[in-house]
């Protein structure tokens, strides 16, 4: 073969491999960069794009989809962006879509992320606009941080001055936590009370009695029908029973509800707090069923030494 | 010898018209002028051989000829035509018509013998078949007997086939007029003849007319038929070698010592 | 029409102006290189559109400085390749980024290290050649029988001789790019298990337009700047053999700087541009 051919053989080959070369490079990076696949346009606007760029990826669902084409400042607190995106997409793009502005790891690029719409919205068509969510600016969200510790600090504030008073004042409410000698006192008063009770079941058996022994004439009833002043005296005594077995009732029923308020704790404690009433009807009425538990036994003194009772204590006394 | 010489002086006549008219041509690099108020005149079928000392500036006369360096005064008339004036393409059209052979001979070193001769065709030999070239550049080197020599590269050449094939290069257009600078410079005695020869040859076989620049009076004497001495950049002397080896000048006489 | 305008001089004697004979004449020198290198590349701007057109020689010089130069080209960008990723691995390791080895190293090869090494390589071989070839036409008046020839000598040789290098470099470059990329590529390979295909991702999935263009661009002007430096010094040799020594010298000086110097303007203008 001629000298001469051979090296146009020769050149040819180098250039044509130059050339591919080349052209493969070209295909490389544009293939990166969208430029040789189909693609439509999407807008979004935003106050702030936070340095987004021309040639910025756009992002759905973490992939790669198209890149920025143009940004451009509508009016003082609007930017228009458009992007190139992958027409693909079309099929995938709803129209309630969101475009955010994010960052490409913690320092990296800005980007433009899709979210994914739902799915009873159309989807989008070329030249449509996106809604944009105001993008996660790290900026503000570190203001927002800011204020929410400051927040937490007058909290914790608070708190502390609350329990510190709790302590210092020593208050019904530290009293009813710490003191030991109220719960004493409680237990020991519903102790009475039922002591109280038994009595005066007792007492009402036997009146019981007397009445029924009355009724069936024997005894006394003659002479209890006949004197009206006895007959007095003995109503008398009966109502001044009734009347302390009531009251003894209301308190034993008044101290049921503060007990059961204490036990279920809650709206109560706080009432503790700041209410004093309730503790002063408290130990009011611990005094009170006090007073009448120490009435009872006199009260059954007084009936023993009635006349018209004595025989039949006697014959109770000598039936045990 | 002193026959060629009579015989041309006396037949003065029978050349033909002028070919070359030179008057009052000026050169000058920077302030050296070279050529001053040269003048000489060379007609049809006659050789004229330059003398002059190296460096004197007879390289520049021949080079203003065919247009390689602007001269500043004077005329310069080839073929009738002042050199200084033509345009590109008529000077071109002119150079078609002379033929030039270096003093280093000048063959293009990155091609091969066939190229060097090839190369003055690619212009004015356009229209040539490729037998014709081939047979054009095979008569050429047979003229210097280097037909052998065709595939070869001027750097496997010697100096005396250089200068052949910068003859036979020179040849291939078949031109009117020759101009030889300084063409057996370097070259030893036996070759330094057998160009001379070569060149009368030429001469007889194409019919042209020379201009030949040379210090080498061997070759003067061969191949001249009036010789002109420059000295400081004007026509000193003019004559034929007789002539001018009987002239009664020391400056020229210092050309013709060593005979 | 000039025919060799290194040696024309003017018609009539000029006195010269006051405020040139009152330059030093060191500086006046260089203003009459600088006037010098203006003219020959109006010239060359000038010629390079005119017909006739020496394909063939267009040709012939780019199988010489292209094809002729991909070796040395190709040994060196391989190198380079080789050695820039082996020696930017420790530093990424320490910042424990080494995934981004063939990101960065690409994007260097790209955008700087192979078009200068390439450019500097070809200014050494291909500057060199041609300042000594035409050099050594000059002296032994080669261009002059050109001339003669009826071949218009600028054209055929300084005008083919730039195009050459102006097309050539650039396909170098790209080539040198690929080779250095393959060595990086092996370097890479050495010191942890990837594939080529991931590599060449990498390397891609970080290079932009912006990157890979003003790179190629800048290297047409490397070529050209060689080609004409050296068709220059070559094209205006002093005479003699020492003259010739001195064109391939500075052709391979001047074209070197020109390329460093052509590299800084390309950096400049493209951060004008905001990466075009």
């Amino acid at each position: 073969m001629n000298i001469e051919t051979i090296k146009n053989i020769r050149l040819g080959f180098f250039v044509l491999t130059g050339t591919a070369l080349l052209i493969l490079a070209l295909y490389f990076i544009g293939s990166n960069s969208n430029l040789f696949s189909k693609t439509f346009k999407l807008y979004a606007k935003f106050e702030t794009v936070n340095g987004l760029k021309k040639g910025n990826n756009v992002r759905y669902g973490g992939i790669d989809v198209g890149i920025i084409k143009n940004i451009e400042i509508v009016n003082d607190t609007t930017i228009r962006v458009e992007m190139s995106v992958e027409a693909d997409l079309k099929k995938v793009i709803r129209n309630n879509s969101a475009a955010t502005i994010g960052t490409d790891g913690l320092m990296g690029n800005k980007l433009i992320n899709i979210s994914a719409g739902t799915a009873e919205a159309g989807l989008i068509k070329d030249g449509e606009e996106l809604e944009s969510l105001a993008s996660l600016n790290t900026d503000e969200m570190l203001r927002t941080l800011d204020k929410t510790n400051r927040n937490i600090l007058v909290i914790s504030a608070n708190l502390r001055d609350i329990t510190q008073k709790i302590t210092d004042s020593r208050g019904t409410l530290y009293t009813v936590l710490m003191d030991t000698t109220i719960a004493e006192g409680l237990r020991h008063t519903l102790g009475n009370i039922d002591v109280v009770s038994n009595n005066i079941l007792q007492i009402s058996d036997d009146i019981n009695d007397v009445v029924s022994e009355a009724k069936n004439g024997k005894g006394l009833l003659g002479t209890l029908v006949k004197d009206t002043v006895m007959a007095e005296d003995l109503s008398k005594a009966v109502k001044e029973v009734r009347t302390a077995g009531e009251q003894i009732n209301t308190s034993a029923g008044e101290l049921k509800v503060i007990l059961e308020k204490v036990n279920n704790g809650g709206g109560t404690l706080s009432t503790l707090i700041n209410d004093t009433t309730s503790a002063n009807s408290l130990k009011r009425s611990l005094i009170n069923i006090d007073a009448s538990a120490k009435k009872l036994p006199d009260l059954m003194e007084a009936l023993k030494h009635n006349f018209l009772f004595k025989g039949y204590f006697k014959k109770q006394e000598k039936k045990k | 010898m002193e026959t060629i010489s009579r015989t041309n002086t006396e037949a003065l006549p029978k050349y033909g018209e002028s070919i070359i008219e030179i008057s009052s041509l000026c050169k000058s690099f920077g302030d050296n002028y070279v050529l001053n108020q040269f003048n000489l005149t060379v007609r049809r079928g006659e050789n004229v051989v330059v003398l002059g000392k190296s460096g004197c500036g007879k390289s520049v006369l021949i080079k203003c000829v065919v247009g390689l360096l602007k001269y500043e005064e004077g005329s310069l008339q080839v073929f009738g035509k002042e050199i200084n004036s033509l345009k590109q393409k008529e000077l071109d059209e002119m150079r078609a018509r002379i033929g030039f052979v270096f003093q280093s001979s000048a063959l293009y070193d990155s091609m091969t013998v066939r190229q060097n001769l090839e190369f003055a065709l690619r212009r004015h030999g356009k229209g040539k078949t490729k037998q014709e070239v081939d047979q054009l550049v095979e008569e050429m080197l047979d003229n210097v007997s280097l037909a052998n020599a065709i595939n070869l590269m001027p750097s496997e050449l010697s100096g005396g086939m250089r200068k052949r094939i910068g003859l036979a290069r020179s040849l291939i257009l078949k031109p009117e007029l020759m101009l030889y600078d300084e063409p057996t410079t370097g070259l030893d005695p036996i070759t330094a003849e057998e160009i001379s020869n070569m060149m009368l040859a030429m001469q007889h076989k194409y019919n042209t007319s020379s201009i030949i620049i040379s210090h080498d009076m061997h070759c003067a004497r061969l191949t001249a038929n009036r010789l002109a001495v420059m000295i400081d950049g004007i026509n000193y002397a003019e004559g034929t070698f007789e002539e001018l080896s009987k002239m009664n000048d020391p400056k020229v006489n210092a050309f013709f010592k060593k005979q | 029409m000039e025919n060799n305008p290194a040696e024309t001089t003017p018609a009539k004697k000029q006195s010269e102006p006051i405020w040139v004979s009152v330059l030093p004449e060191e500086f006046r020198d260089f203003l009459n290189e600088v006037g010098e290198i203006v003219r020959f590349v109006m010239r060359f701007f000038r010629e390079v559109f005119m017909p006739p057109y020496e394909l063939k020689e267009i040709f012939h010089q780019s199988y010489e400085i292209g094809y002729r130069s991909l070796p040395l080209v190709a040994l060196t960008a391989f190198i380079i390749g080789l050695v820039l990723t082996l020696q930017s691995r420790p530093t990424l390791a320490r910042f424990g980024a080494e995934s981004w080895l063939p990101a960065m190293v690409g994007i260097s090869i790209i955008r700087e290290i192979g078009p200068v090494i390439v450019a500097l390589v070809c200014a050494g071989k291909i500057g060199s050649s041609i300042g000594a070839e035409l050099g050594s036409m000059k002296v032994t008046e080669q261009i002059d029988a050109m001339e003669v020839s009826g071949t218009n000598p600028f054209k055929y040789i300084v005008v083919s001789r730039i195009i050459s290098t102006t097309f050539m470099i650039p396909i170098l470059v790209i080539m040198g790019d690929a080779v250095a990329l393959i060595g990086s590529f092996i370097a890479v390979k050495l010191t942890s298990a990837i594939s080529i295909t991931l590599f060449f991702n990498q390397v891609f999935e970080s290079t932009d337009f912006s990157d890979f263009i003003p790179a190629f661009v800048k290297t047409f002007f490397f070529g050209f700047a060689i080609g004409l430096v050296g068709c220059y010094k070559g094209y205006n040799s002093k005479k003699g053999t020492e003259g010739v020594g001195e064109s391939a010298n500075s052709s391979v000086v001047i074209a070197s700087l020109l390329v460093f110097i052509i590299d800084l303007i390309a950096v400049q203008i493209t951060q004008f541009f905001g990466y075009l």
